[in-house]
């Protein structure tokens, strides 16, 4: 009678049925355990109600580890019905934990014995032979089974599981790709091979199988690209994982999955040039008419990747795509190129001596011609609000064409489209205005803006106002406003508030000296250096012993660095640092000082001296830190 | 007589030799801004040929230097606080501190040792604490893995660090929770070709291997310093030479089931009498670790603390150097091994900090042969419950911390000259 996990022989493919439950050595193991408790309970009770109680305690031996009883048990089992599948796996597993490899072995071969056709068998046998240390049997006994079952799916599969867990990973490589040349299906075993090849650090081979999924499931590339992410966060992973699919993409360059794939690693490793490349023929094979290149060109700028994402909306507009995409493509373009002008400009500013603020920039007054040729394009649209809110930023904070700026802001604010820009437009009319000097303009610009405006914009219209205010001598106003922000600790713009609110309580006591400073302040917003220079001087000179003079001084010594004249600048720091001794800035004139001697003296031995007095004068200062930083950097301990 | 004589009128010009000039007295004990980076001043010191006076048990084990301005410098550039004395000062602390009544000493510290830390070369998902502390103390070492040790190139070194490693070859016994993540496949396989390369079948033969390799070490004089799980998997290893005590998924094959009654509890320098936990599902080795690691603990950080011991500086200067602190109870932190049960230890240990009123022992010392070791458990002192993944503790925010203090204890204590013993 038989009973337990053995069925006989036959099904619908001419294997064994047993095959059909072993996906896998573990997985036998639990359905066995599992059919012990449906099937044998029921077989046994209809019988030997005896038997059943021996094969649960028998079980129970295992679990408590004592396997050497637990094989008694099943021993004497296997006595009464031999080939009870059950009992014979019991007896099986108390062996091999008992590293009685040899009683394992014969126990195994004496039910071949009877049923030959369950070749799992043998590859359990081959498995015993390598623990027993018989590797030449154990590799013939594995061939035995590829030979005479390769072409079972199942079967490699657990020949080759019997490797790994003997460690055997090439083993069980090489059996796998035997299998599948046996099988001639060239996607089986890609997942089995592929975790193999990543766990040896076979990454270029890891991702060749990878490949091989793509290409059976392409819809599958997001599955694909986190299982290579598992490897790719690693240099060598990367590189070979990229050599691999370029490979690819020679063989097969229509495939899209293929190049999306390749533009995934490139842009992993910051290779947005290579990523531009696969982008661009992805949006060509797929007739995407430049959105696959926009969607790319808009991640580049959010990365602030400026040049290909220049190169991406140049492409993207080639490629002339529909609608408002071909609009949002230019303002890209143009806002890619306007970082790059500026970035340019600071570079050219690093390494240049004696520019000045007022500098124009060609490469600037390209990108101003992009956004207005958007302006004249789409007039009215989202996208020429947006245009000229960056021609007006541009003029302000670039070129300092105030004129240009004011126009270009208020422009916005005409358009009925601009919805909460034109609140954004109008903060920054106000700014412009106090730049001109034209207070009154600046407080127009304020009161445009309705109260039904967001809370943020709100905020800033009132520390505005209350700036406004102090630069008129109207401190009590200015504090009056500053004081509901100043309180509102969960509001952006508390600490600002809180900041100019006990500034000018602070130094309302000396109200000439403090209005003298606040008008130096508007000379330096409007970028007179020189006018705001002497007007710093006067109150220092005028007003010596008010706290708000050595906040003259040192702004003093700020501007003769805007002015291009750090030697004087160093000097006037110096000086305070010497003569203010009481002042709670010298610190921050000693740090200045340091900074400047590094960066525009660029005179590191120098500046090393001075950072090192800083250290040894104000060892408990805010700035310490910063300064030990700069200090390792200067003798090349940090980059 | 006349020995004596002589032998007294040298120390006494010692100590005019040592105290006839300015110092720089950085203080270790909460007027210390940076007591990490102050190690690595004296460390620093000493690898300019310098030489620093560890002043046992006085204002937290502070250090005195001699006065020079590379060195004051190198204090405010690493934000360490220090003191300029006067040579008259100077010469008063020496005699506070040789003072027969007070619990103070002075130790000298010559020679900068030369530090090792056994790390795989691979990534690992956790942090080493140790390595953490010298990194920020700006302590160089060098890196080893088991080809140097195998080899003997221990013998170039003084110290030698161990961390979260697992001597048993169970790869940490993560195999429960962490089976199929890429880290352990990759560490499982570099593992095994490692272990064949150098001539070993197994992994836990070779890990093996390497504790008696390391074993030697100390016996030859060295001076070994482990932290949590490397403690008790490391006397597990040396316990169980020649006996298989792991599963299958580790060494592919079943472990002896005699493995238990197979222990050689003679051939360990800090447990005995442990049992084993054999289960590849469990994460924890042995009953050495309290609590145990599985199920994880569950544990109030608020009330968690270990007090260190108090030795006499002057009779047990070893345990002394290494319990220096600001504080004299700490707070606590776990890790695969978060504690040494106190039955399971030798009683020729020296324990030199507990959990008060538990059986936890936190940190313990001991000589093996010429030399020395020192296991402290738990992973990291600043963050009590590090997880693999979890990002690495910025020290930045820890300068002060007692927990970090007792590892750099550690790296210093090797410097010390020794003494003459008194009798």
């Amino acid at each position: 009678m038989e009973r337990g996990g053995n069925q006989g022989n036959g099904n619908a493919n001419g294997l064994p049925r047993v095959f059909l439950i072993y996906s896998g050595h573990m997985r036998l193991l639990t359905a066995t355990l599992a059919l012990s408790f449906v099937v044998i309970p029921h077989l046994a009770a209809q019988e030997q109600p005896d038997v059943l109680r021996r094969v649960q305690l028998a079980q129970s031996l295992e679990q408590a580890g004592e396997w050497a009883k637990a094989a008694g048990i099943y021993e004497d089992l296997l006595r009464t019905d031999s080939l009870n599948f059950m009992t014979f796996d019991g007896l099986r597993r108390a062996y091999v934990q008992l590293k009685e490899y040899g009683k394992a072995s014969s126990l195994i071969e004496r039910r071949l014995a009877h049923r030959p056709s369950e070749v799992f068998l043998v590859a359990q046998l081959g498995g015993l032979a390598y623990d027993a240390g018989n590797i030449a049997r154990a590799d013939s006994l594995w061939g035995a089974v590829l030979q005479t079952a390769g072409h079972n799916r199942q079967m490699v599969v657990l020949v080759a599981q019997q490797m790994q867990e003997r460690r055997l990973y090439d083993r069980a490589i090489q059996t796998f790709e035997a299998g599948r040349a046996l099988t001639k299906n060239p996607h089986d075993f890609v997942e089995d091979l592929a975790l193999l090849h990543s766990a040896t650090q076979s990454y270029g081979k890891a991702a060749a199988e990878y490949l091989r999924l793509l290409r059976s499931a392409p819809h599958q590339l997001g599955y694909i690209q986190s299982r290579i992410a598992s490897f790719t966060m690693k240099q060598e992973g990367l590189r070979d994982a990229r050599s691999v699919v370029e490979a690819a993409i020679e063989d097969r360059p229509t495939e899209v999955p293929l190049r999306s794939l390749m533009a995934w690693l490139a842009v992993e490793q910051s290779d947005y040039p290579a990523a531009l490349q696969q982008y661009r023929a992805i949006d060509s094979l797929s007739n995407a008419s430049g959105v696959e290149l926009y969607n790319f060109a808009q991640r580049c700028l959010r990365e602030h990747a400026y040049g290909p994402a220049a190169d991406a909306f140049r492409h993207a507009i080639a490629r002339g795509p529909a609608g408002p995409l071909i609009l949002q493509s230019r303002l890209g373009y143009a806002r890619a190129m306007e970082e790059l002008a500026v970035r340019d400009t600071a570079a050219a500013r690093m390494t240049s001596t004696g520019s000045t603020a007022s500098e124009s920039f060609p490469s600037l007054d390209a990108a101003v011609t992009l956004y207005r040729e958007l302006v004249r394009d789409a007039p009215g649209s989202d996208v020429a609000v947006q245009a000229l809110f960056r021609v007006g930023v541009v003029a302000y904070e670039r070129t300092f064409d105030l004129d240009g700026a004011l126009d270009a802001f208020l422009q916005v604010t005409r358009i009925p489209r601009a919805g909460a820009m034109a609140w954004e437009a109008y903060l920054r009319a106000s700014d412009v205005c106090l730049a001109k000097n034209d207070l009154a303009g600046t407080a127009a610009a304020l009161r445009s803006i309705p109260a039904t405006a967001s809370p943020e914009i709100q905020d800033r219209v009132i520390f505005s106002q209350a700036r406004l205010a102090a630069y008129e001598g109207r401190v009590d106003s200015a504090l009056a406003l500053l004081g509901p922000l100043a309180v509102a600790v969960d509001r952006d713009l508390a600490n600002d508030a809180i900041g100019l609110q006990v500034f000018l309580k602070e130094h309302r006591t000396a109200m000439p000296a403090l209005t003298g400073f606040l008008r130096g302040e508007l000379l330096q917003r409007q970028r007179k250096y020189a006018e705001a220079l002497a007007q710093f001087r006067g109150v220092a000179t005028e007003f010596p012993t008010a706290l708000i003079s050595d906040h003259a001084l040192v702004q003093a010594a700020d501007l003769l660095v805007l002015l291009s004249r750090p030697v004087e600048a160093v000097a006037a720091y110096r000086a305070f640092v010497d003569e203010r001794t009481m002042s709670m800035l010298r610190d921050r004139a000693l740090f200045r000082a340091g900074d400047v001697t590094e960066r525009s003296l660029k005179d590191p031995a120098a500046a090393l001296k001075v950072y090192d007095l800083f250290l040894e004068t104000f060892p408990h200062s805010l700035y310490v830190e910063e300064v030990r930083i700069r200090i390792r950097r200067l003798r090349g301990e940090v980059s | 007589m006349r020995r004596a004589i002589v032998i007294g009128v040298l120390c006494v010009a010692a100590v005019v030799a040592a105290t006839s000039q300015a110092k720089i007295l950085i203080p270790m004990d909460l007027a210390q801004t940076n007591h990490l980076k102050a190690y690595g001043v004296a460390f620093w010191v000493l690898e300019k040929g310098g030489q620093v006076d560890w002043l046992l048990n006085y204002r937290g084990g502070s250090f005195l230097i001699d006065l020079a301005e590379p060195v004051a410098r190198e204090c405010r550039i690493r934000g360490v606080a220090f003191e300029q004395i006067s040579s008259g000062q100077a010469a008063q602390v020496f005699a506070d501190v040789q003072r027969d009544e007070a619990n103070t000493d002075i130790v000298r510290l010559e020679k900068a040792p030369k530090i090792a830390v056994y790390v795989p070369p691979n990534f690992k998902p956790w942090d080493d604490a140790v390595t953490l502390a010298l990194e920020y103390a700006e302590v160089p070492y060098t890196k080893v893995w088991d080809e140097e040790v195998l080899s003997g190139k221990l013998a170039e070194y003084d110290w030698l660090h161990l961390h979260h490693e697992d001597f048993t070859g169970q790869y940490g016994k993560f195999y429960a929770n962490f089976r199929t993540a890429q880290w352990y496949v990759e560490q499982q396989a570099m593992f095994e070709r490692e272990a064949r390369r150098l001539g070993y079948a197994k992994v836990s033969d070779e890990k093996k291997a390497v504790a008696r390799a390391i074993r030697e070490f100390v016996g030859n004089g060295g001076f070994m310093f482990a932290m949590c799980s490397a403690t008790d998997s490391y006397d597990i290893a040396l316990a169980a030479e020649g006996v298989d005590i792991v599963d299958v998924m580790f060494d592919g094959d079943p472990p002896d089931p005699q493995a238990a009654s197979k222990l050689d509890f003679r051939k360990t320098l800090a447990f005995e009498n442990f049992a084993l936990d054999m289960n590849p599902y469990r994460y924890e080795y042995s009953d050495i670790d309290l609590p145990p690691s599985d199920p994880p603990p569950i544990r109030d950080p608020n009330t968690d603390y270990f007090t260190l011991f108090e030795f006499s500086a002057k009779h047990d200067p070893v345990p002394t150097m290494l319990t220096q602190n600001h504080v004299s109870i700490v707070k606590g932190f776990m890790g695969q091994t978060t504690a040494f049960r106190r039955s399971a230890i030798k009683r020729t240990v020296v324990v030199l900090a507990e959990r008060d009123g538990t059986e936890e022992v936190r940190y313990l010392h001991g000589n093996f042969g010429r030399g020395t070791f020192t296991w402290y458990s738990g992973h990291d002192p600043e963050d009590y419950q590090h997880a693999v993944g979890d990002p690495p503790t910025d020290l930045s925010l820890y300068r002060t911390s007692p927990g970090y203090r007792l590892i750099l204890n550690n790296i210093l204590f090797p410097a010390a000259k020794k003494k003459q013993q008194k009798t």
